[in-house]
């Protein structure tokens, strides 16, 4: 099929570029400015269906069992042309034993005055595989407030990774929450890597209920809070099911003045053979670290960036 | 061989008013190998943080420490390091999200003609295995030292401060990790070896005992092997647990 390249969607893909993703425009399967899609592919083995709204789009996608998807989905939900009220929902269903790699990209593009809330549920059923990546290029001249919330459903033995990254120019008013509902022997892992800077508002919340017996779910989010910013993370653990694990890992790095930090983990036991732990830290960059890279010639300087460029990896 | 470096009755005390260095004497020739042994406790880590310029070591209480004819006293660890010092500290850190390749790379950008590879294969590392990794928990205690090592060698600074790199590494044969300094040292870096394993301290060309934040001796590193023996250890029957590594390394 042919691309129809629209000066929107180069755009979106310079974006991409920007985010250090080679993707070019032939290898997006979809692609919607708030309600107006520019193109749309479809994928073997993918039913899904998209109904523009006033405010955004719905979009309710289907991946039969056992299918199996080798090359990974490309979306990008921007916003160039129309920014204002904006609400984005997304059903992802993926049928037993199915597996997917999808890249979602939310892309905003400059002057653009935003309110928008993406609401995203995905329902995995037995054993399916999904990885989701969750990529924000927001630009500095936009004026953002965004909420992101993904909600998932682990039957027994699925396997769900999430990453959410803004880690380029701002990241605005943005609050996100994770809800995930893990099944037997259900393994979950989110990530999140944000860097806030002079007047974002950052919140990031996840909640983990372990409701299947030895199911796994880990937590990770990685937060540089540079001049200015304010940032939040509430990490919620429910160990319900007998031998099920949890873990909740969050660094909030301060770099520069006026920062505000918050961090809360929140982790509740209703059986006594679940295992649930946490790891909080907020602070300036480890000086043991710097030193460690200063010794070999960076000032400190160049040392704080190769540490704050790996952590948001 | 002219002196490389140069401690001058170093004296160190901390925020807290403990003496730790108490008058330190030490001078390390180029091109050669010095071991600095002494028990638990003694100072050695102090020193090499003095040496090195760690942050809050830059400023000695009292003393000199002066490399290659400039005085150090001052300079943050950087600096120093840009001169042609550098330390693989007791405990290096590790880093999320950095590879070991790019670890190296960045310990070698001051020597364009640094071999990462052939680096990481002479600390018993194989590159395909290795270069990929993080340096992160995910790499061993002693996986973390020898890539230090590695990334020193890619550095191939003038002077190279390894306290207790060899701590944590179970290389197949002690003459390894002793034909490696020697290799380090031929090719142009002199080491200051912090250790507290006899065999490699034999490979020194010369050793110096600290006890007690003071250099008592200095000299042929079999005599001062011995006298550590001697001395340090009856000293160290409050230290069952040395006496038991010292025994157990040999
Ligand atoms: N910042 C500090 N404040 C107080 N005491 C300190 C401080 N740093 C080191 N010390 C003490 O100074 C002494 C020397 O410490 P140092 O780490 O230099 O010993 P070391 O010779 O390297 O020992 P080891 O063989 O165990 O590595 C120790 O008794 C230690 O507890
Ligand atoms: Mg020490």
């Amino acid at each position: 099929m042919k691309v129809n390249l629209d000066g929107r969607i180069l755009q979106g893909v310079e974006y991409l570029h920007k985010v250090g993703l080679n993707f070019t425009a032939e290898d997006l399967a979809f692609f919607v400015d708030k309600n107006e899609i520019l193109f749309r592919k479809p994928v073997e083995g993918i039913k899904s269906e998209v109904i523009p709204t006033e405010y955004g789009i719905k979009m309710r996608t289907v991946i039969e069992p056992g299918v199996k998807i080798d090359y990974p989905i490309t979306m990008c939900f921007g916003n160039f042309q129309h920014g204002g009220e904006h609400i984005n929902e997304q059903e992802l269903i993926v049928g037993d034993g199915a597996e997917v790699k999808i890249y979602t990209f939310a892309l905003i593009g400059p002057k653009q005055h935003l309110n928008r809330r993406d609401i995203v549920t995905v329902r995995l059923g037995k054993n399916a595989k999904v990885e989701l990546y969750d990529i924000h290029y927001h630009d500095e001249t936009a004026e953002i407030k965004f909420y992101a919330e993904l909600n998932a459903y682990l039957d027994e033995g699925a396997y769900f990774y999430n990453l959410l990254k803004i880690t380029d120019k701002k990241c605005g008013n943005f609050k996100t929450k994770f809800y995930g509902e893990l099944g037997p022997k259900a393994v979950c892992t989110v990530e999140a890597k944000l860097k806030a800077t002079e007047g974002d508002e950052v919140v990031v919340e996840d909640v983990m209920k372990l409701v299947g017996e030895g199911a796994k779910g880990l937590s990770k989010s990685r937060i540089i809070a540079l001049d200015g910013a304010k940032a939040e993370f509430i990490g919620e653990a429910y160990g319900e099911a007998p031998n099920s694990r949890c873990h909740i890992d969050c660094a909030e790095v301060v770099k520069g003045e006026n920062i505000l930090l918050k961090n809360i983990p929140v982790l509740v036991s209703q059986n006594e053979t679940a295992k649930l732990t946490h790891e909080a830290s907020i602070g300036k960059i480890d000086k043991k670290q710097l030193e460690t890279l200063m010794a070999k010639g960076l000032t400190e300087d160049e040392a704080t960036e190769v540490v704050v460029q790996g952590m948001l990896r | 061989m002219g002196t490389l470096l140069e401690v001058k009755n170093l004296k160190f005390v901390t925020e807290d008013g403990i003496e730790i260095l108490k008058g330190v004497n030490l001078d390390v020739k180029k091109g050669e190998i010095h071991v600095l042994l002494g028990p638990n406790g003694a100072g050695k880590s102090t020193l090499a943080n003095v040496v090195a310029g760690a942050s809050g070591y830059e400023n000695p209480t009292e003393g000199e420490v002066v490399f290659d004819g400039i005085v150090l006293n001052g300079k943050p660890i950087y600096e120093r390091a840009r001169l042609g010092l550098t330390i693989a500290f007791q405990e290096p850190a590790r880093f999320e999200g950095i590879t070991v390749e790019e670890y190296l790379k960045l310990s070698a950008r001051n020597n364009p003609d640094a071999d990462i590879e052939a680096c990481l294969k002479k600390v018993g590392l194989e590159p395909c295995d290795y270069l990929h990794r993080f340096v992160d928990d995910s790499l061993s205690g002693g996986e973390r030292k020898r890539v230090e090592l590695a990334s020193i060698m890619c550095m191939k600074p003038k002077l190279a401060v390894l306290d207790e790199i060899d701590s944590g590494i179970d290389f197949v044969s002690i003459d390894e990790i002793g034909n490696l300094f020697k290799t380090m040292r031929d090719e142009g870096t002199t080491l200051l070896v912090i250790t507290h394993r006899e065999n490699i301290a034999k490979i020194a060309d010369r050793a110096s005992l600290i006890c007690d934040g003071k250099i008592v001796e200095t000299g042929d590193p079999s005599k001062i092997i011995e006298k550590f023996e001697k001395e340090c250890l009856t000293c160290t029957v409050q230290n069952p647990e040395l006496l038991k590594e010292l025994k157990f390394n040999k």
